[in-house]
This record gives C-alpha cells, structure tokens and sequence, in this order.
C-alpha cells in the first residue's frame, strides 16, 4: 500500500463511527480492505471481525480494536437536554464546548452540544471546577425533531480527521491506528506462496475491559498473540512518535522467549524500536488474551500517541509502516519455525 | 532445620511472570514421583499422580509459585532505577531494603531520604512508589543501561530462618503451598489412592488470580483444593476481633471471601476431617482477599474448591513469620483430606 | 402470583447458602419443565423443549446479599462482614436472621458522645456488632458459630401496585421465570432457565452455567435502580411502572445490540410497555454470558426497584406482570 492509501485508510478508520458494542461502520471499511488478502471474514458472536488467512504450521493471532469510546444517552428532558454515560474512560475535560455526532436508534444522525455557562454567569468557585459528568447535558434542542432523540442513542465527538504536517489527527485512532497496521500486514503477507495460520483479529469491546478479545482467544486458541495498540507518547516515559514501534517488556504477560525474537529481528532488519515496562496488567487486550482456554503465548506491540482518549489523537503514519515491516519480517521467522533466539 | 526445602522454595526469587527458578526447582523435586508432567503455555508446571483405578474422578491441589515484588519502570538520569510494583506491596515495605534486580539477580537496595533533610510532615507521610528508587551502584543513566533494562524485575532478598516452632523469611505466600503439594506427591508414593490427583504450581496469582483459570483447563478436575498463605493479623494494634488468623492455631478454613464463597460441601469436609483427626484448626475471621478458587468457580463447568491457608504475619513484605506447627498441620489435613478422599464425592 | 413472590422472598438464603431458595424452586418448577439439573456451583438448570432446533437461556440469580460471622467476642456480641453489596448504614439498626433462625439487632460501637457522633459519620464494619441476645460467649457459641450466615430479616409487604420485600433483587427475576415456566407451552426454541448461584459476589454461576449448553441467545433478568425518587438520579430517565427495561448498559456489561432489537420488537408487536435502561453503576450476569465459550449474544430485562440491597426493595406489579408477558412472548418467536 502507497503511503498515501495508508493515510487515506487512516482517515476513513478514524471517521467510522463504532462505539463499543456498534461498530458496523468501523467492520464494514475493514472488510472491503482485508478481504482481497485473506480467505474467509466473519464476525462472531459477540462482534469482533476476524479474518482469516489459511497457511501451514503455528496458529499466529493479531489483535486489534476497532471500538472507540462514546457517549450513550441516558434520559432526556422535554426540552432538549440530555443526560449521558460513557462508554469506555472519558475525560469530562475534553467534552466542555464540542459538538457531537448523536446516531439514533431510528437511524438517523443528529447534532448535540455539550455547552458551557458563560464566565458572566458563573462565580469564583464554579470557575475552579471542572463539571462531572452529573452537571453535564448535551443540548439537542436545536434539533427540529429532538423529541425522536431517546435513551440509548449513542453519540460521539463530531470532528473530521486530518493531516497536520505528517502527522494524522483524529478520534478512534486508538486503536484504529493499529487496525490499519493489520490490514497492510495482511497485505504484505499475501505476496508470500506460504504462511503460517493468520488471524487477524479486530475486537470489540476493548474499551471496556477486554471482554471481545477473551472470547476470540478462546475460539481460536492460538499459539502466539501479537496484541497492539496505542500508548501514551510522553516525556516521563521517554516514549515519542515517530521513533518507531513499542515493545511490551517485562513482567506477567509478554512472552519472553517470542519477546527476544521480535527484539533480535528488529535490529536484524534496521527498525528502530521503543521499550515499556508492562506491570501486571497492561490495560490492553492482551490482559485477556493471554490467560484465555489454556493459555496463549502473547506479545504487546504499540504505538506512540498524543492526547489518547480525545477526538484529536495524533498518530505518526511513519510508526505504522515500521510496526508493518517489523512484524512482517517477525512472522516470516515463525513460518520458518525458528522458535530458538534469532 | 525442620523445613530445607521450604527454605530454598522461599529463598528462590520469582515474582509474577518471573516464576521459571521455582517451577525448574519444584520439576527437580517431583519429577521421578509422578506418572506425568508439564509445564504449560503460561508457565503453570501441573503434574499427575494416577489413582488405581480409572474414573474414580480428579481432584486438583493448587499452589501458586509468584510472590510480590517490584520492577524497573525507568532508567533515571542519575543512574537509580525507577520502579512499580508488582502485586500488592505496601511502599512502606520496601525503605531501607536489600533487593535482588534482574533475572541474572545482581544486588540493589531501596533507600530514602535521611531523616535529617525530611520535615517533620514528611517523616510519617506513606511515600509514593514515584518518589522511591533503586540504587545499583551507577552514577549515570548509560551505566545503568549497560546493566539493566526496563521491566526487569526485583525481588526481596531475605534469608529463611528457623527459630524454635516459627519460621521467618519471604514468600510465604505461597511457597508454603508449594511445599505442602510436593509433601503430599511423597505421601502418595506410600498412600496411593483409586482416583487421579492433579498437582498444578500455578503463575500470577498475585496480579489477578491469572494462572489458575490456565491450568484448570487442562485438567478439567471434579474438585479442587487451594492451599495458600493467608495474612494472619494477630497483632496488638489490631482489634481481636479483626484478625483474620492467630498463628500457631492451626490451619486456616475459609468459609468465604472476595469473589466467592468456596464451596459448603468441601467446607464441611474438610472441617470434619480436621475435627476428627483432631487437626488443630482455625475460621479465617475476615472475608478481605480471594484465591485461586474464585478463578476456578468460573472456569469450564464450575470448579467447586476448598480452600486452606497457612497463616503468616505481615505476608506481601520482605519479612514474615509463620508457625511451622501451622505448616506441619496443613501438611497432614492435606493428606489426610486425599487418603479420605471425600472432597471428590461430594 | 404474589403468594410467589411473598414465598420466594421471605425465605433467607445468601450468596454460597442458597440451599433453602434452590429447595423451593426446584418444587416450583419440576413438574413443568422438561428436565432440570443442579451444576457444579449449585445452580438450577431447567429445560423446556422446542422445536426449532435454537436454544435461548434466561437467568435470574437466586441468591441474596447477605452477612457472615466472622467473630464472637467474650461477652457474646458477633462481628459480621458482608456477602455481596451491604452498606453499613442500611445494615445499622436493622434486624438478621441466620441460619438455624437465630436472630440478632445491629449496634455501633461509641464510648464518648464525640464518638457517637464520629462514627455514624463515618460507619463501617469495624465499628458494627451484632447482638443475638446471648449473654456471654458460651451462651452465643451455643447458637451460632463463627462462619454462620445471615440475611436481613422482613417481610413482604403487599400495597397493591407496590411490592415491598428483602431479596426482590433477584427474587422476582426467580418468580417471573417460575411464573413463566408454569404459562410457556410449545415453546418454538429451546428454552434454559438458569437460577444461578453467587451473583451478589462476583456473577459466579452465570459465568459458567452456558458453558455446555452453548445457547443462540442468553437474557439476564435482574433488578435495576428506581430513580424516579425525589431527587433520584438525574442522569437515569426509567421509572416504576414504567414496564420492563431493556438494558443498553450498566457498568459490568454492554449489551448485545441484537439482543436489544430483538427485545424491542418483540415487546412492541405484543404491546408490552418497555423502557430503555441505562444504569451508570452496577452489572448483571448477561456479562457471564457474554464471555462464556465462544461467546454469547448477551443482554438484559430489568424490572425496576427502589431502595435495592436494604431489607425493603421495592418493585412495581404491573411491571412484573408484564415481564412474564415479555417472557413468553419471546417464547413464541424464534431467536
């Protein structure tokens, strides 16, 4: 794929709408991209898109997620306003002053606001304080037929994605971001006569707690999982954009022998990687994946991102193109069954 | 020395995902005595002891190998080692501590602050784990890179000790259940009995009860029986009546706790063997923690289980007390529990 | 169907104690299923064939919260820590009963009126005891042990369109499926009733009672808040009375979008009133379900309640009727 088809792909992810739970738009771009490259598609009984790539030798899974965090409606009142819950971790910070995209049940999409009361009309306390989800409504009274906007209509922040210099900004690009880095993979790999069994896995419900990828590791039982997805860009971590795909290290979840590898390959093949210590739990599918049925052999490969979990995640396309090289070059070794250190 | 191998069980260093030195060792100790054994995708070593006849039912004896500890969260500027933890471990544990960094176990401590240059505020105020570090001997950050990496872990470093009836040192939760389950292997060697025993040394309890769920697929038992250690409390700035355990009372029954209440029937059995064979035994007298069992109640069809601890005073820190009376008894109510045989026909 | 409910309710059997509820349930239902089974945990299983070759599971949980004896100290008073969600406050005051029908009143402890007043400020299970009216130790270890459990101890309460009782949560969810199994015929798919144990602590049956049977469709039926109070929860618009409510979310669980449709669609074909429910705390089984095996398109019903987990839950009738009409109206259909 051209850089350029890469970033168009990119944008289109991001401006799928798919809350956890309802990610049809999301599977629908998805499959028409994956589908040339991989022999059956289907999605299972509790959501998540998995294609599949017939091959010889080791089961290998990659999983991504496909669901992005939303806001649900809760109650509305006559006049407009409406109360909500989120799905998946929100900071009510970000949703002061937006305009949301809200889906109806009846199908059609509608406008919102989340205002805030002028400074005029407020005082010093209220000033100090950031409004909870509580004190906060989306207005949707300018909407001619708002009455039709009920409980259980999802919405999410309305903004269209970009390209910023080199960069793409956007919402969903966690961890829409790596659903692309499995499509071109899947691309890539199809230029090989042989490969190992492939399972690309596109999960739901990652945003709120894993529930999607535990049931596809359990079906499908792989022997090896490459779980990615983003993580913070930050200065405390010294992990940034741009300087390449993140391995997950250290403690219960990665695989230390398939970790040494993934490491040993990358410098073989000239990708520059970051580390990050993985504690107990590791806040991505992989927690799940890896203790599913009688257990999986897991890797956690992530990307660097700027402000995750708001409608402007910045993503580096240069990271996704090395995260494809790496693992490209990583599952051509297993085809060779080299399970020993490369 | 009543307990060497208890001692080096506990000696060994293994924190959750680090189990390897203790499954290596336990698969050194079991090895000739069982009909078979393995170590599965996640690092669990189960192992299989036939009964003499075929389909008389399986039952599942648990122990999990990790034990708390921290890890190298970031190499700093100044060559010190950042860190997290690992399980649940109090700040306050770690100050003024040996520890023992990396899978090659080079030497580190944990040091703070001297009193002189804290506040009078600061002296008693819970650090956070951002302010505490590791120092390994470097001055600079690329020195300590050339020696570590991020997400190496770190272990206490505590040597076992035997004073009269009590023991002191780490790890007692669990590698007193490791060792009660090699116990019974070699008790079975004497005593075999008709139904199939599955011994399963399991990894990451103490991240989320992690490992067992693994294993218990694999063996798909009838029943199971968790043998743990368990936080005993018993000390003068804690009520009575808010111990969990009093050490040297004998082994712990648990009639419920965080995620489950473990099954009655196993329950009862378990407490009337303990009656009858006059086993001193205790009620653990707080329902705060879980086990291993909780994860098993939700794998497969269901795995009903019991569960027995070994008390210990202050567990989840580099220092621990246990009764080995307390650990003799858990011994014997284990193998008792297998000659009867009840736990399986419930 | 209120002698149900009254039967159902009254009885005191908590999480890990269900023995008394599965007991009665089991008389309810035996000579109106196909088959039934007890699993592993002590769940009940039940079973009214179909035809179409589909199966659908509905779950209700039959255990309660409840409390357990953790102590007893010399002069005979009991310490006691909870099984599932039982806040301090509710429990201060109010009356238990045990296993073995002993019974107890709930004290705070306080030695100055500073005291006093601090520790209601600041209630937990610490500063809790309770008092069977033993006199010392001896006399209360002659009625209970360390290890005993209890619930609260109160009626059923019929106020006509009202219901009040301990334990609706999940009682009802039993009565409505036992209501149900008595009215179903010639169901079209296969239909499990699972009366699962140990919801309260953890969604512990749920979590394994599909395992083998693999249905096409699993519905929680569970309790829900009622928060058409004063000053209720703003951000919640359902209400008593209001008929069943077909669950978005909850905090344990999303449902399964076709799990919702279905549910829509069939209460309105049949004219059952329905309410969407979003509930921003708590969970229900449907998330046992949905991670069983290969997974299970999973969703739930709740019937709205007031004042859940004290010892006096209320729930409206007509809302449970109608749920029994949701009930066998998905019968009729196919999932």
């Amino acid at each position: 794929m051209k850089t350029s088809d890469l970033l168009n792909l990119l944008i289109r992810l991001s401006n799928a709408f798919g809350p956890v739970g309802y990610e049809e738009e999301a599977i629908d771009v998805i499959k028409e991209k994956i589908n040339p490259f991989v022999d059956e598609i289907y999605v299972d009984n509790i959501g998540n898109l998995i294609a599949h790539k017939k091959g010889t030798g080791k089961k290998i899974a990659f999983f991504t997620h496909m669901d992005e965090i939303a806001l649900v409606i809760s109650t509305v009142d006559e006049k407009g306003f409406a109360r909500f819950d989120t799905m998946g971790g929100i900071d009510p910070k970000i949703l002061i002053s937006q305009r949301v995209k809200i889906k109806s049940r009846d199908g059609k999409t509608r406008t919102g606001i989340i205002g805030m009361l002028a400074p005029h009309l407020q005082n010093k306390e209220t000033r100090k304080e950031v409004p909870h989800y509580d004190d906060l409504f989306i207005d949707v009274s300018m909407n001619p037929d708002y009455e039709k906007v009920t409980t259980g209509d999802l919405a999410v922040v309305d903004i269209t994605s970009y390209m910023l210099k080199d960069k793409v900004i956007g919402k969903a690009l966690d961890d829409r971001a790596c659903c692309v880095i499995s499509i071109l993979l899947a691309e890539q790999l199809d230029k090989y006569s042989s490969v190992p069994e492939l399972y690309f896995v596109f999960t739901t419900r990652e945003e709120v707690g894993g529930l999607g990828a535990q049931v596809a590791s359990q079906t499908i039982q792989p022997d090896l999982a490459v779980v990615m997805d983003v993580t913070q860009d930050s200065n405390d971590s010294g992990i940034s954009m741009g300087k390449g795909p993140v391995l997950g290290v250290g403690g219960p979840i990665v695989h230390k022998k398939y970790y040494k590898n993934l490491k040993n390959i990358a410098k073989k093949k000239n990708v520059q990687v970051q580390y990050e210590y993985t504690p107990g739990r590791s806040g991505t599918d992989a927690d799940s994946v890896q203790i599913a049925g009688k257990g999986v052999p897991t890797l956690i490969l992530s990307i660097p991102q700027k402000h995750m979990h708001s409608p402007v995640e910045v993503i580096n396309p240069k990271d996704i193109e090395e995260s494809v090289r790496l693992l490209e070059s990583f599952v051509e070794s297993l085809k060779e069954g080299e399970t020993n250190e490369v | 020395m009543k307990f060497k191998r208890l001692k080096k069980l506990t000696e060994l260093y293994g924190i959750s995902g680090f189990e390897e030195p203790i499954s290596e060792f336990i698969e050194n100790e079991i090895k000739n005595i069982v009909d078979e054994y393995w170590k599965d995708e996640v690092g669990n070593l189960i192992a299989h002891k036939k009964g003499k006849k075929s389909n008389r039912g399986r039952l599942m004896l648990l122990a999990h190998m990790d034990e708390v500890g921290l890890m190298v969260k970031k190499i700093n500027k100044d060559g010190t080692l950042a860190i997290t933890n690992i399980g649940g471990v109090d700040p306050r544990v770690v100050m003024g501590k040996k520890v023992k960094i990396g899978e090659e176990l080079k030497d580190g401590i944990i040091g703070y602050k001297a009193i002189h240059e804290q506040k009078r505020e600061e002296l008693l105020k819970t650090p956070k784990y951002d302010k505490l570090c590791v120092y390994a001997g470097h001055e600079k950050e690329d020195d300590a890179k050339s020696e570590f990496n991020v997400g190496d872990p770190i272990f206490f470093d505590t040597q076992y000790k035997e004073i009269g009836n009590y023991a002191i040192g780490k790890a007692f939760d669990d590698r007193n259940g490791c060792e009660v389950l090699i116990k019974i292997i070699e008790y079975l060697q004497e005593n075999p009995v008709d139904y199939d025993v599955f011994f399963a040394w399991v990894v990451q309890e103490e991240v989320g009860l992690r490992g067992s769920g693994v294993a218990a697929s694999q063996i798909e038992p009838d029943a199971a029986i968790v043998f743990e250690g368990t936080t005993a409390g018993d000390n003068p700035e804690l009520a009575e009546s808010r111990w969990a355990a009093k050490i040297g009372q004998g082994p712990v029954l648990t009639y419920a706790h965080r995620g489950l209440v473990p099954d009655r029937k196993i329950f009862d059995v378990i407490k009337e063997a303990a009656k009858k064979h006059n086993i001193p035994h205790q009620f653990k007298g707080r329902t705060a923690g879980g086990t291993d069992a909780a994860r098993l109640a939700r794998t497969l069809r269901g795995i009903p289980a019991g569960v027995i601890s070994t008390s210990a005073r202050y567990i989840h820190s580099p220092m621990c007390v246990m009764s080995l009376n307390d650990f003799n008894n858990t011994i014997k109510l284990g193998q008792t529990l297998i000659t009867e045989g009840k736990v399986l026909s419930k | 169907m209120k002698e149900l409910i009254k039967k159902l309710t009254e009885i005191s059997s908590p999480s890990g104690r269900e023995d008394s509820i599965r007991e009665i349930i089991i008389s309810e239902i035996k000579d109106h299923v196909d088959e039934y089974k007890v699993d592993n945990l002590g769940s009940v299983i039940a079973l009214k064939k179909g035809t179409s070759g589909k199966k659908i599971l509905f779950d209700g949980h039959m255990d309660e919260i409840g409390l357990v004896v953790t102590n007893i100290d010399d002069k005979g008073f009991l310490r006691v820590e909870s099984v599932g969600g039982v806040s301090p406050y509710i429990l201060l005051g109010s009356h238990l009963r045990f296993e073995n029908d002993v019974t107890g009143v709930v004290g705070v402890e306080s030695e100055t009126m500073k005291d006093a007043g601090k520790n209601i400020k600041e209630l937990n299970y610490d500063l809790l005891y309770v008092d069977i009216g033993a006199v010392n130790k001896e006399d209360a270890e002659k009625k209970i042990s360390v290890g005993t459990f209890g619930t609260y101890d109160s009626r059923f309460y019929d106020l006509g369109k009202r219901l009040v009782s301990k334990a609706m949560d999940d009682r009802i969810a039993c009565a409505i499926m036992i209501q149900a199994i008595k009215e179903i015929e010639k169901p079209k798919d296969d239909i499990y009733f699972a009366f699962t144990v140990q919801e309260e602590v953890g969604l512990v049956g749920a979590s394994v009672a599909g395992f083998d049977i693999k249905p096409d469709m699993a519905i929680a039926l569970d309790v829900t808040a009622g928060p058409d109070t004063p000053k209720g929860f703003k951000r919640m618009g359902f209400k008593l009375g209001g008929g069943p409510t077909i669950k978005i979310k909850d905090m344990a669980s999303i449902s399964a979008s076709s799990v919702v449709s279905k549910l829509k669609s069939v209460a309105e074909k049949n004219n059952i009133p329905y309410q969407y429910e979003i509930l921003i705390f708590g969970g229900t089984n449907a998330k046992g379900y949905q991670t069983t095996g290969a997974g299970i398109p999973s969703g739930t019903v709740s019937i709205p309640c007031r004042y859940v987990h004290s010892p006096h839950e209320m729930v409206d009738y007509d809302d449970v009727l109608n749920s029994v009409k949701l009930l066998k109206s998905v019968a009729k259909e196919e999932v």
